[in-house]
């Protein structure tokens, strides 16, 4: 099935939209920052080239979940562990702090992975509940449970790390 | 940017914190356009081919005519020969021969050898004429 011109506008346009989110999704499993950007490279240029996305009743779902098919797919080939260390940035952090965007991206890599996932896929990802039910093939309950203790998790790891650069706000307030 | 407040168990003002973080922008998406330049030199391939192809033609065309001019001059005029000695054999014709010919036989001679109609100028004389005319002396 070839797609024609509007299905590539189309594609186009959830690539500017969702892209950002959609990079940290594959690098929330790849752990690198630029196998994800490939991923997410691959998955839209296969699906201009495929005209599959049309078939999608969930547009945005559906990209989801092809990243997170060719992310781990990724991992598979690389035969490596879930532990990631990642080296390069994967937020722009709010006034440049930097030393907050590390630790948040620390934090996030000890999350396990099933967690890692639900939190970045609604907080920024903005998917609902029960999208990501669907799309991690679980309930709509386990989505959310997984979410609470992802970020009672993060919270935790990022106030006890002394580089929090807002502990001394936590602390005071 | 409001504070997060860490030691708060309440999740929306640590999600409104996290949410600040923005997700670092994807590269755009490397479609595979042909270039500009490429184009063009595509474009110029094809305008060479087209002239080749045009060039040969001309030439192929003009070699072939050049070759059949004189045969074709020869046959056509042996042809209107052919045509101004032919006559055409009808029905008509046929039946008027038979009806003017002694003889059957006659008439088929006739059909098969038509006579020369082509009068000759009367300060000539055929030669077939002038010899059965011809006394020859015992």
């Amino acid at each position: 099935m070839q797609p024609n011109r509007g299905d590539a506008t189309e594609i186009e346009s959830l690539y500017r939209r969702y892209g950002p989110a959609l990079l940290l999704f594959a690098a929330a499993i790849t752990g690198e920052r630029g196998r994800a950007q490939d991923v997410v490279q691959q998955i839209f240029l296969r699906l201009i080239k495929d005209g599959n996305l049309r078939r999608a009743a969930d547009k945005k779902a559906y990209v989801f979940a092809c990243v997170r098919n060719e992310a781990l797919n990724e991992i598979k080939v690389l035969q490596r562990n879930t532990v990631l260390e990642p080296k390069d940035a994967w937020f722009n952090p709010p006034e440049r702090d930097y030393a907050a965007e590390l630790n948040l991206r620390r934090a996030l890599c000890t999350l396990p992975d099933d967690q890692r996932q639900v939190v970045v896929l609604h907080m920024w990802g903005e998917l609902t509940f029960s999208e990501i039910a669907s799309l991690l093939d679980i309930s709509s309950n386990t989505a959310a449970s997984r979410y609470r203790y992802a970020l009672a998790k993060l919270r935790e790891s990022m106030c006890g790390k002394s580089t929090c650069a807002k502990e001394d706000s936590c602390a005071n307030s | 940017m409001p504070t997060p407040d860490f030691d708060d168990e309440r999740d929306d003002l640590f999600e409104a914190y996290l949410k600040q973080f923005r997700p670092l922008a994807v590269e755009p998406l490397q479609i595979k356009r042909p270039s500009r330049a490429l184009r063009r030199r595509f474009v110029l391939a094809m305008v060479g081919a087209v002239a080749a192809i045009s060039i040969v033609a001309v030439f192929f065309s003009h070699s072939r005519a050049g070759r059949t001019d004189k045969p074709e001059a020869v046959s056509s005029v042996v042809g209107v020969e052919r045509l101004a000695n032919t006559h055409s054999l009808t029905v008509r014709s046929a039946n008027a021969l038979l009806a003017a010919a002694p003889s059957f036989e006659a008439a088929v001679d006739e059909m098969a050898f038509p006579p020369q109609t082509s009068p000759l100028p009367k300060d000539q004389h055929s030669a077939l004429t002038v010899l059965s005319e011809e006394r020859i002396k015992p």
